[in-house]
């Protein structure tokens, strides 16, 4: 199999082209929240987030939790003793005040955000690294409480706020396979011509 | 010298399979397929359990690729096996090779393994290429994991071969080879479509033998060689011949299919075969 | 011609499905040039085939050079160069290239200058020698093939309807070229065709074959004595149509034709034909400018042969 530039450079080319129409269509996350274990007073809760290099978010230290509902004696004597219990009832919104602090580090260890604030509040983050970003929140106030996050990103986003490493990787995969073809070709109809210029000048002679 | 013989026509046996444009369709479809499954974590963790997710996220895309990579390979190997050898037949070329010494055994192997090789080859580097793409900051994981892809897709892709050759050999003509090939695998493939999970919950008899067959079996292969461990199976489907056999029953199984039907080719064509038209 | 025997069939029989390709075929292949005569059905390809291992034969054996052609077959091919009538090459290379890989098929190292000299003597153009095989015409496409065949200096070539897709003048060079090999080479050649008369010009033995049967086997001369002793005779004769009704009615007449204007007529018996034919053309009062005597061919012979099988 002849592997040459110009087929080298079509297949750059077919895979670069297909990343780039694959990031323009898939949708990049919105928006999402978590929450563990309450945090206790002066004790930090150390959060992990992967991220791709998505362009300016904003991560958001949240005020309000879910609390599941007690089973009630229907509940206890319906469960069978293993696995889940279903339990009736509505889930049950809590909405507190506490005061936070928030660090962010980035995944080389660069501290991107730190900041303290009564919740809800959020703070903009370039995240411009692929990789764990840890949210470090440590509970400043006067009760145990659970401390969600969130991450939000702008509902309209262009291509540049994808995936900003797999854009530039399907670029220069795009572009070196044009150059690369666009190489091949014109060595193959060089070489063309010069077999042609050759055959007449032998011919002549 | 005879493998020197046979790596010369190797070299040209897979020139002439992955000639223009054989191979940028094939990488094409393979990248439309690959990624497609790749996506990043989009839940917010506990730091302390971050690296067992983060691995649970890579096992879960190196997985969730190779499936969508099966139908393109299938396709393209069972296309380009009933190609090479019905179209070698059909235009005198397998008898032109045939009539100089080389040995049936050597001809077979080189045709087989001029398809199955590159695919393997091109499936592992387009899988490790884009899940790479997005779990790069632990590359030696992302490579370690991709490694068991291998022979699982190889496995794979010989019962496919197997398969394509057998019409090829027992067809004798190109088209009608290729569509039956192709028609064949294709529908040995679609048990790998059906949601096991949920077919066993609802009762239905056979969801528990799809992981027999030789895809489905070959993915959940590889699952658990990934380490890959279902969650929320609920206790009456946990007793189903997927989550309780091992990995090497499956490894035995993808081996016995490939044995009952490329050996018997093997065996076929170098002490039967006729060519005759 | 040699009388050695590189190769022998005996009683060879194959079926494929209900059809009988070869039917207790016994034939000896000699070193010198060996012509295969049939018609198309004849079997000639199977029996190509058969002798290099690419079929088994139900009943009987086949040997070549001492070695049985299916279970002995890369021994056989070894020896043996074949040049097919369906022309198969790998067309995504050149011609250079294919010859070099059919020769590291053959187990044979050929340098560039061989390639060349051998490109050169079957008269494949220079300039196509690194055009891919996808790019040659059918006559490109068949020196090749003959350049492939005649790799590693083989003992047998096996030309299997060489001139099929030649131009008349080709056709000559081709025909040409096999006594040629035949001397410089010391190679022995079988070639199988349906064009008798190209055959009798460059075979030494013959084998006639019809419905997978053996009808005849032996040199020119042996094959004229075992024919019938009919001949043919052209005579120029006016007006041609009154002695031809006459003829018509000889008993000895086997055949008779008109053919621009010239009756050819065979006859059984020489003879009575001499004798009877002046007084013929007396009866018919036509004038006679002209009989020729017309030598038995390989033609007449096939036919004659098939006939009496019948």
């Amino acid at each position: 199999m002849r592997l040459n530039a110009t087929r080298l450079g079509l297949i750059l080319v077919i895979i670069g082209v297909i990343m780039l129409f694959n990031l323009w269509t898939v949708p990049v996350i919105q928006s999402y929240k978590a929450q563990f274990e309450p945090v206790d007073l002066g004790e930090t809760f150390a959060y992990g987030l992967f991220l791709a290099p998505l362009g300016l978010g904003n991560i958001g230290v949240e005020s309000d939790t879910v609390v599941a509902p007690k089973p009630s004696q229907d509940d206890i004597d319906n469960w069978s003793g293993e696995g889940s219990m279903y339990v009736s009832g509505d889930v049950i919104r809590v909405e507190y005040e506490a005061f936070v602090r928030l660090v962010v580090v980035s995944p080389s260890g660069v501290t991107l955000v730190d900041t303290e604030g009564a919740t809800p509040y959020s703070v903009p983050v370039d995240f411009t690294e692929r990789g764990e970003y840890v949210l470090y929140v440590t509970n400043l106030g006067n009760e145990t409480v659970p401390i969600p996050v969130s991450i939000k990103f702008p509902p309209e986003t262009g291509v540049v706020y994808r995936e900003a490493d797999k854009f530039f990787v399907s670029i220069i995969l795009t572009a070196s396979g044009t150059v690369l073809l666009c190489i091949g070709l014109a060595t193959t109809l060089l070489t063309k011509h010069k077999k042609t210029t050759n055959k007449s000048v032998a011919d002549v002679i | 010298m005879s493998f020197r013989v046979g790596l010369a026509l190797l070299k040209t046996e897979i020139g002439k399979v992955w000639g223009r444009p054989i191979l940028e369709i094939t990488v094409a479809l393979m990248a439309v397929m690959t990624l497609m499954s790749v996506q990043p974590i989009t839940e917010i963790v506990r730091h302390s359990e971050f690296l067992d997710i983060f691995r649970s996220a890579v096992m879960g895309s190196v997985s969730a690729t190779v499936a969508s990579l099966m139908l393109p390979w299938i396709i393209m190997c069972s296309v380009l096996m009933a190609l090479s050898f019905a179209r070698d037949y059909e235009s005198g070329l397998m008898q032109s090779i045939l009539s100089t010494p080389i040995s049936r055994k050597m001809f077979f192997m080189v045709k087989f393994f001029a398809v199955v090789l590159p695919l393997v080859l091109l499936s592992w580097v387009l899988t490790t290429f884009f899940v790479g793409l997005t779990f790069y900051s632990s590359p030696w994981l992302v490579l370690q994991l991709s490694f068991y892809m291998l022979p699982v897709s190889f496995l794979s892709l010989m019962f496919c071969g197997g398969l394509g050759v057998l019409v090829a050999l027992v067809v004798r003509r190109t088209i009608p080879a290729v569509l039956t090939s192709l028609l064949a695998n294709f529908f040995i493939w679609y048990p790998t479509t059906i949601d096991t999970k949920r077919a066993l919950m609802e009762g239905v008899g056979y969801a528990n033998y799809l992981c027999l067959t030789p895809h489905d079996g070959a993915l959940v292969f590889l699952d658990k060689l990934l380490g890959i461990v279902p969650k929320g199976i609920p206790l009456e489907i946990a007793d189903a011949l997927e989550y309780t056999l091992p990995a090497s029953s499956f490894a035995v199984l993808l081996v016995f299919y490939v044995c009952i039907l490329v050996i018997p080719m093997f065996v076929y064509f170098i002490r039967r075969f006729e060519i005759c038209d | 011609m040699s009388c050695e025997v590189i190769g022998e069939f005996k009683s060879v029989t194959k079926r494929f499905g209900a059809t009988m390709a070869l039917d207790s075929l016994s034939l000896k292949i000699y070193r010198g040039v060996n012509g295969l005569v049939g018609p198309n059905g004849a079997g000639k390809t199977t029996a190509i085939r058969l002798s290099l291992g690419l079929i088994k034969p139900n009943v009987g054996s086949a040997e070549l050079f001492g070695s049985d052609c299916w279970r002995n077959s890369l021994v056989v091919r070894s020896k043996v160069g074949v040049l097919y009538e369906k022309l198969a090459f790998y067309d995504h290379l050149s011609g250079f290239e294919q010859l070099k890989l059919m020769a590291k098929l053959k187990g044979v190292s050929v340098s560039l200058v061989e390639l060349k000299e051998l490109l050169g003597i079957v008269e494949l153009d220079t300039g196509a020698h690194d055009r891919r095989i996808g790019v040659y015409s059918a006559g490109m496409r068949q020196r090749l093939g003959l350049a492939q065949a005649l790799i590693g200096n083989p003992e047998l070539v096996i030309l299997d309807e060489p001139t099929s897709n030649l131009d008349p003048l080709n056709r000559a060079k081709i025909l040409e070229l096999i006594p040629l090999l035949r001397k410089e080479k010391n190679v022995s050649f079988l070639i199988s065709s349906h064009i008798l008369p190209e055959l009798e010009k460059v075979c030494d033995n013959f084998i006639l074959m019809n419905k997978g049967k053996l009808l005849r086997q032996g040199t020119l001369e042996q094959m004229f004595d075992k024919s019938s002793s009919s001949i043919k005779f052209v005579i120029k004769v006016q007006p041609v149509e009154s002695v031809a009704i006459l003829l018509k009615n000889e008993e000895y007449v086997e055949d008779l034709s008109v053919i621009d204007d010239s009756l050819h007529v065979v006859v059984k018996d020489v003879t009575l034909f001499k004798q009877r034919l002046p007084l013929l053309i007396g009866q018919a009062g036509a004038s006679l400018d002209e009989v020729k005597m017309i030598e038995s061919d390989l033609e007449a012979v096939f036919k004659s042969a098939v006939e009496k099988e019948a």
